[in-house]
């Protein structure tokens, strides 16, 4: 296979420098500047050079004529340069005291005079070194990423190159800033740029069909980036990760049409609120149609779901929600992890869309061939319709399968539960009630069901112990889910690359020694009822790209993987801390106690 | 308008006799009042009292899209007897505008100021003590004030808010002021400032002048001329500035019209400015002022006055007195005497800039109340 890039095209398009030109001169004046710049910043040179970048391709994830995804390794040291302009405020103190408070001012007679200083920076011998992801779609233009700071060196010559202290200094600033510029703006500018380019011709092809219709089933870019940035940023900051979706919202509103997004607004509210009203969605699978003639449970109803999908959960062959379904995976994967079958290798994940009809399965195997039987033997097809989730949703899930797996110990299947809040106990009673094989009260009887009736086929509704999200976070997931509601291509490059369906196997592997004696967790967590029908087409998949999968890639992995188990130690730490907690309270009486006990 | 709490400030350096004027960062206070003044933004309202002569409160409420405002005490050691509420205050001590400069006193013998009380020291130094808390911006400012000597005076500001760097900045001002000349130290929390700036009277010394003759020394009577100098280095940022600056004013026994001129340098930044004002008749000042860069060429122009409203009750009031004394006056001098400060009922300043910028303030008093309206 053979690819050709044309780096001269690019460069010779007339229209292209004064347009590039123009979306870096936006990008620069965007964000508020340091004091010291006192005018706008002009780029006035841009010339991409004669030499185009090395690219090495590391992986392909995904190619048809109209999308492509792969990850490369990029050289660069041409001649390319840029040019900046602006004016800068010379007298230190002068910009001291624009920032100090003016009560505080020392009120320098005349020592603060301002001096304005035109400036000419030049950027040239531009040296980068990185990787970069590459999410082509012909519908939502180009998305790059790159996963590291490629910015290796760069000279710098102002105005000022004669005095070597402000030199200095330049350099020192131009390359913080660039660093910023190539991780976090030059992709929203090449996406810009890359829709107007494709954008109009896909308009004039798409004739009299509203233009932007096709994006939601075509694009696997944006959930693909936002998944994948997510739990980037999960995995670096452990902390929320609402702030990677920032650029994709502009996105959004670039590629939803008006009438569709009035649509999911509607949706939204009407889950939201008790309105019974429900727009139609076109390709959107409804948990109300889904789910009817399953359920014996008549009060939860759709428009309900907004508020209880944490506490609710529905067996994954039901093909309800997706969301609250792989809310039940995270959980009852860490109820009966296995120390064995665990590990930081990837594991093999299928995804089944809507109501079994369109089956669209991406897998990624990352494990070694020989780890292969054993887990095997699990079929671990772990289902979940896709349809209703969200990528950020599963950039979350996915942490906590990580952690789960990667630790490959006990101690965090007990810890999960011991997390529960009362009020959460309270809500999921009613649906406890629901189920058939459930002891009649009590949620320490039911807790001790939960593996059966996982596994179960006959049950419907599971409850769950929604260990880990905050309770604000179904909100937050509502919001961002409904744009992508309608993508059914699994696509999210997050879900792939970072290989946390591992720990689905775990699920099915023999229940651990710390759980109590149930007759049936041990008989239904293999039986095969408890999995999806469809194993066959996930091992296809699964052999075809676990061909692709290169040694740069596991080289990844494992680093990753490393990040991660350093991460479940802290939460691990953090869970034993609230455990302790919960210990106590227990003792004193207050709250019910829990399903577990831990028997460390 | 000077705030009320500024006035009080100003009242407390009036009773502690120190002269605010005689710095080197007061040198263009002339050209600042009458070319740079603030004119109003939105709706503001003040409501200030001095509840006992060594307390005084400001509460004020600012409607600029959204209201906000802000609580401020003061507590001053020294009985504040002279200040006065907006009914009776002159309007030139509650404005700020053409500075008169005082003439330079003696300082006080340091042991006039002890007292002793069955053989030990009795007296304190006075102080002054204010904070102000801006309330949805969660600002808090804080000052204290210690005369230490008749010839010392320190000064600590400090702001606190958690949007600034540090959590807020401390301001410590050290000044030393004996007439014939003033220096200041100051360290500044927040670039690690350090400063120093001095001023300098040519001519008179009062601490030499013999008692008794230092009304008819002839060389203090056409006006004064002063030189000084600022340097700072911030220590963090290892960034300094510097600069001079000479100032020509006449004073109060000048029998022509007041004037005052400045000039002051920035050598590093090669920065000059130029002001001079003039007191053209009684009621009105004119003021301009010139900056040039030597480097950047860049040039600045301000033009600004200030005229002085007066109430047109002169002629029954001297009426009136001529009935009272029973003696016929002559026109002339006299008259001036009669045409107290307290006549004036408005103040109107303008000022134009090089570019056309506007500026206008009309600031007076309506019955007790104090108010100002700009543009």
């Amino acid at each position: 296979m053979a690819f050709n890039f044309n780096w001269s095209p690019l460069t010779a398009d007339p229209e292209f420098y004064s347009r590039a030109r123009d979306l870096l001169t936006a990008a620069l004046n965007k964000s508020p500047k340091p004091p010291i710049i006192v005018a706008d910043i002009l780029v006035t040179e841009l010339n991409l050079g004669t030499t185009p970048p090395d690219l090495e391709i590391l992986e392909i994830g995904d190619l048809a004529d109209d999308r492509f995804r792969g990850i490369f390794k990029m050289e660069y040291s041409g001649d390319a340069f840029l040019t900046l302009q602006t004016k800068v405020q010379a007298n230190p103190l002068n910009t001291y005291l624009s920032t100090a408070p003016s009560f505080t001012s020392p009120q320098p007679l005349a020592a603060s005079s301002p001096l304005t200083i035109p400036l000419q920076i030049t950027l040239s011998d531009f040296r980068l070194s990185g990787f970069v992801i590459l999410v082509f779609s012909k519908a939502k233009g180009v998305t790059l990423v790159f996963r590291n700071d490629p910015l290796e060196s760069l000279v710098v010559s102002s105005t000022f190159d004669s005095i070597p202290f402000i030199k200095d200094y330049l350099q020192k600033e131009i390359e913080k800033q660039l660093r910023n510029l190539f991780q976090e703006e030059l992709p929203a500018i090449i996406h810009r740029l890359s829709l107007r380019w494709w954008g109009q011709d896909y308009d004039a092809a798409s004739g009299n069909m509203i233009p932007q219709n096709p994006t939601f089933n075509s694009g696997p870019s944006l959930s693909a980036k936002s998944s994948f940035e997510n739990l980037n940023e999960q995995s670096e900051t452990g902390a929320g990760a609402t702030q990677g979706f920032s650029f994709n919202n502009d996105l959004e509103s670039d590629t939803l049409s008006s009438k569709s997004l009035l649509r999911l607004a509607t949706l939204t509210d009407s889950q939201r609120t008790l309105s019974l009203f429900t727009p139609s969605i076109r390709d959107a699978i409804y948990r109300a149609w889904a789910t009817t003639g399953e359920r014996s449970d008549p009060t939860s109803t759709p428009s309900s779901s907004a508020g209880m999908h944490s506490s609710t959960v529905f067996s994954s062959e039901s093909n309800s929600g997706a969301r609250p379904g792989l809310v039940a995976m995270a959980s009852s994967l860490s109820l009966s992890g296995s120390p064995g079958g665990l590990g930081p290798n990837g594991r093999p994940v299928t995804r089944s869309s809507a109501l079994g009809k369109k089956k669209k399965t991406r897998v990624v195997n990352l494990r070694r061939k020989k780890d292969v039987p054993t887990s095997d033997g699990d079929t671990s097809s772990v289902t979940g319709t896709e349809s209703v989730t969200s990528s950020m949703e599963v950039g979350y899930e996915e942490k906590d399968h990580i952690e789960a797996s990667e630790a490959g110990a006990n101690t965090a299947n007990v810890n999960i539960p011991e997390i529960n809040i009362p009020p959460l106990n309270d809500r999921r009673g009613e649906y406890v009630d629901v189920s058939p094989l459930r002891s009649p009260t009590g949620r320490e009887g039911f807790l001790a069901n939960r593996p059966g009736h996982h596994a179960g086929s006959d049950t419907k509704i599971i409850p769950t112990l929604p260990s880990t999200p905050p309770p604000q976070q179904p909100q937050q997931q509502q919001q961002h889910n409904l744009p992508y509601l309608l993508e059914k291509s699994s696509s999210d490059y997050g879900r792939e690359n970072s290989a946390p369906m591992s720990l689905f196997s775990g699920h099915y592997s023999p229940p651990p020694h710390h759980h109590q004696p149930h007759p049936f967790s041990p008989g239904h967590h293999s039986s095969p009822s408890s999995v999806s029908t469809d194993s066959s087409p996930f091992l296809d998949s699964r052999g075809r790209t676990a061909s692709s999968s290169s040694i740069a890639e596991k080289a990844w992995m494992m680093k990753m993987a490393g990040e991660m188990a350093r991460r479940w130690g802290e939460e691990r730490l953090r869970r034993e801390k609230a455990e302790e907690l919960l210990e106590q309270r227990r003792r004193d009486g207050s709250s019910p106690p829990p399903a577990y006990q831990p028997k460390e | 308008m000077l705030g009320y709490m500024d006035y009080v400030q100003t009242s407390f350096y009036l009773a502690t006799k120190w002269d605010e004027d005689n710095s080197y960062a007061n040198l263009n206070a002339t050209a600042r009042a009458l070319l740079d003044f603030q004119t109003p933004k939105g709706l503001k309202m003040n409501i200030s009292s001095l509840s006992s002569p060594n307390f005084a409160t400001s509460y004020t409420m600012a409607s600029l899209g959204v209201v906000d405002g802000s609580v401020s005490y003061l507590y001053s050691s020294k009985a504040l007897d002279n200040v006065l509420n907006s009914g009776a205050v002159e309007l030139k001590e509650a404005v700020s505008g053409y500075r008169d400069l005082k003439e330079i006193l003696k300082p006080d013998d340091p042991r006039d100021w002890e007292i002793w009380k069955g053989g030990t020291r009795v007296d304190r130094r006075d102080t002054l003590l204010y904070g102000r808390m801006y309330l949805p911006a969660s600002t808090l400012e804080a000052l204290y004030l210690r005369r230490m000597a008749p010839t010392r005076q320190l000064k600590i500001a400090a702001v606190s808010n958690s949007r600034l760097p540090n959590g807020g900045t401390i301001l410590a001002l050290l000044q030393q002021n004996n007439g014939k000349w003033c220096t200041e130290y100051l360290y500044s929390t927040d670039v690690a400032l350090i400063g120093m700036r001095g001023l300098y009277n040519f001519g008179f010394d009062p601490r030499k002048a013999l008692p008794g003759t230092t009304h008819f020394d002839p060389r203090k009577i056409a006006g004064r001329f002063s030189a000084g100098m600022e340097v700072y280095y911030g220590i963090v940022n290892k960034s300094g500035g510097v600069s001079t600056g000479f100032r020509y004013s006449t004073l109060p026994s000048n029998m022509g019209s007041p004037l005052t001129m400045t000039l002051t340098v920035n050598p590093l930044m090669g920065h000059f400015e130029a002001t001079y004002a003039v007191k053209a008749g009684k009621n009105s000042v004119f003021c301009s002022r010139y900056d040039f860069n030597i480097y950047s060429y860049e040039s600045a122009l301000v033009l600004g006055c200030e005229l002085w409203r007066r109430k047109q009750t002169v002629a029954p009031g001297a009426a009136e007195l001529e009935a009272v004394t029973g003696e016929t006056r002559q026109p002339g001098a006299l008259s001036t005497e009669v045409e107290k400060d307290e006549d004036v009922t408005g103040v109107f300043k303008a000022r134009i800039t090089q570019n056309f910028n506007i500026g206008l303030l009309w600031e007076g008093r309506y019955k007790q109340l104090l108010f100002s309206l700009g543009y």
